[in-house]
């Protein structure tokens, strides 16, 4: 008697231990999310965000791949009017065929996946969203009628601090961004853009087109909304290998008024934006007209240790106008260091005014990123680079 | 055993959960990895420079070989193209404390052209000088003495620009041939010598450089302008015409991502014409 209970309790203890056991294996799959079986075959089926990105060489183009049960996958190229393509796609031996085209993955793991074929597009799965169940119309709603302040974090090498504000006003929206100098705006530009809201799997997109010359590309920023209140929203840069959250907050309503021409900066052609040495870009009456305009104009004192360079870049557009300036001061020895705010004011005022840019071959434009250094000397101007 | 269970099932779950991020070259050797890091320098010599897939090679040409100095060297190349400064000065400065023989060329060439920093240039071409004091370098393609020419030439110090473009020349003929002289060693060395007045000598050297390049665009305007304070102005107009026509056919000194010290630009050439070939 007294052995069939012990034999019972251990019958029962040792299921117990078992049913823990898979409670546990099922829990730490579930936290793993992968599956034992297939950790070497990684899943491609869902929603990959990509982008052909680069911070520094201001590279951005965003693609979307959608891949269905069902042997298809949703493309959404953002440049393209008609951006939606359903096409058949096959995965062999490490390329993936999407219609006919072949890309080599360089790799593929549980969140990342790099393709290959002319350029590398990386992609990323969908950050965790707190906003499934919210719809684009909705969104849409919150956005319009609203100026969002853009919180970016400063960049301890920024001589020049820039504050974004959008102002949306039934989808059409303006980019406003000033220039700081101790907290003073020194100068603003304004960008027209188109804002929406789209839905992909489940997930909702904050989209941004730049307006559109006479191409079929056009300018394009694709951030994933991340969290969206009544005064706030969050995003996260898609595809960005540097990317980290976007908060926009509601600040005090700008309406839309007419802006002046001259204060809008457009971005013509197609990302990525090419350098100065592709396009062959010059200054009317070349580099010399340049230094005398920025000698002649340029004035100040002798200031102690105001020595080093002053690095101002920016992107030129196919109308041959400077805008999105980027101002950083480093030393001799190139490390990075802050300069007097009157002589860096100065120096961006100045190359704001030079609006003479042209191709130097004569055939269309485009746009380019571009870069002016001035080399000081105790305040002084002692050469203009590059 | 079955008191153990549930550990075991941990331990597998904790294997198999293993991710793919598991760094696929930590099983080879430091030869293979030198190896193989040398081969995504080469690989990334054939993508245009300053693409995504071309930085990333270099970097994971790097990672593979902190040491392999023609990634950094590389590397640094981009960054002083866009004038990221600070990139560039980490890389280039890696690349010389590795390897300063094959590096300090390249530094002393973007100190002299894209920074400016002329001291900076001179004090690289003379290490680089010391550690070969048989040979005549050749810094990035250019004459050591030529370079340093241009340093001492645009610091103001006319003396020591004239004194290194002549070893230039001199150096070059006697080793190689005057024929490997670099032109504009003679057009910068003329121009030089038109400043101090000694038009005679100034003359020769255009004509030398006339002589290997006949198409010269700065060689004809200056001397040009050695001719008409020579005033032989019929001898001077003919060759500011020359001088206008291989400008206007784009035979002139110049570069995509800057210019050339003293740069001739055609508008120049139109203005001395007006001034002293039309002015009747």
């Amino acid at each position: 008697m007294m052995n069939n209970i012990v034999r019972l309790r251990q019958v029962s203890f040792n299921r117990a231990v078992i049913s823990f056991s898979l409670a546990l294996v099922a829990m730490l799959l579930i936290m793993c999310r992968c599956s034992p079986l297939t950790s070497r075959s990684t899943r491609i089926d869902g929603l990959w965000v990509g982008s052909y990105a680069h911070e520094i060489y201001r590279v951005h183009y965003p693609v979307l791949l959608d891949f269905k049960s069902d042997g298809r996958v949703m493309k959404i190229d953002f440049r393209r009017q008609d951006d939606h393509v359903l096409l058949p796609y096959s995965l062999k031996d490490s390329v993936l065929t999407i219609d006919t085209v072949r890309y080599i993955i360089k790799y593929h793991t549980e969140n990342e996946l790099s393709l290959y074929n002319k350029y590398e597009i990386r992609f990323q799965r969908p950050q965790n969203a707190r906003q499934r169940e919210m719809k684009a119309e909705d969104g849409i709603k919150r956005l319009n009628n609203k100026t969002w302040l853009v919180e970016t974090p400063v960049a301890k090498d920024q001589l020049i601090q820039t504050i974004n504000h959008i102002t949306i006003s039934s989808n059409e929206g303006i980019l406003k961004r000033d220039y700081l100098i101790r907290e003073k705006i020194l100068t603003s530009e304004f960008e027209i853009c188109d804002f929406q809201i789209r839905e992909f799997a489940g997930q909702l997109f904050f989209l941004r087109k730049g307006e559109i010359n006479d191409s079929r590309w056009r300018h394009v920023e694709l951030e994933q909304i991340l969290d969206m209140q009544e005064d706030y929203f969050v995003t996260y840069k898609a595809g960005s290998a540097f990317g980290s959250p976007i908060k926009y907050s509601t600040a005090t309503f700008q309406p839309m008024k007419k802006i002046d021409e001259a204060d809008v900066f457009k971005i013509c052609y197609t990302d990525p934006i090419k350098e100065y040495f592709n396009v062959g870009i010059k200054y009317r009456g070349g580099f010399r007209e340049l230094t005398k305009f920025i000698y002649e104009n340029y004035t100040s004192g002798n200031l102690d240790g105001e020595s080093g360079y002053v690095r101002i870049r920016f992107v030129i557009n196919c109308e041959g106008k400077p805008g999105r300036f980027d101002v950083k001061g480093f030393d001799a020895d190139l490390a990075p260091r802050a300069f007097n705010p009157e002589i860096v004011s100065k120096l961006l005022q100045l190359t704001q005014k030079l609006v003479d840019w042209e191709s130097s071959s004569g055939q269309k434009q485009t746009d380019c990123n571009k870069f002016l250094t001035y080399k000081l000397a105790e305040g002084q101007i002692i050469e203009i680079l590059p | 055993m079955t008191r153990n269970l549930p550990a075991f099932f941990f331990l597998l779950i904790l294997v198999a959960c293993k991710t793919t991020h598991e760094n696929r070259f930590a099983a080879l050797t430091i030869e293979e990895k030198k190896k193989l890091s040398f081969e995504y320098v080469q690989r990334a010599s054939k993508i245009p420079q300053g693409t995504l897939v071309e930085q990333s090679l270099l970097d994971t040409a790097i990672f593979l070989d902190s040491a392999n100095h023609k990634a950094w060297m590389e590397k640094s190349s981009w960054f002083i193209k866009i004038g990221a400064y600070h990139e560039y000065g980490t890389c280039i400065n890696k690349a010389v404390e590795l390897e300063p023989l094959s590096n300090l060329g390249y530094r002393a060439w973007t100190r002299l052209f894209c920074l400016r920093d002329y001291q900076g240039a001179l004090a690289d071409l003379d290490r680089l000088d010391s550690l070969t004091p048989e040979i005549m370098d050749y810094p990035w393609g250019e004459n050591i003495y030529y370079l340093r020419g241009l340093a001492k030439m645009q610091m103001g110090k006319t003396e020591e620009a004239l004194a290194a473009f002549t070893t230039c020349i001199e150096r070059t003929r006697k080793e190689k041939g005057e024929e490997w002289t670099d032109v504009y060693a003679f057009v910068y060395r003329g121009e030089i010598l038109f400043e101090l007045g000694h038009l005679k000598e100034s003359i020769r050297d255009f004509n030398k450089a006339l002589k290997y390049h006949d198409k010269c665009a700065e060689a004809y305007y200056y001397k040009a302008l050695a001719l008409l304070t020579q005033q032989d102005s019929v001898v001077a107009c003919e060759n500011l015409k020359q001088s206008f026509e291989f400008a206007r056919r784009g035979y002139v000194n110049t570069t995509i991502y800057r210019d050339v010290f003293n740069q001739l630009y055609i508008d120049d050439i139109e203005k001395q014409m007006k001034l002293s070939c039309y002015s009747n």
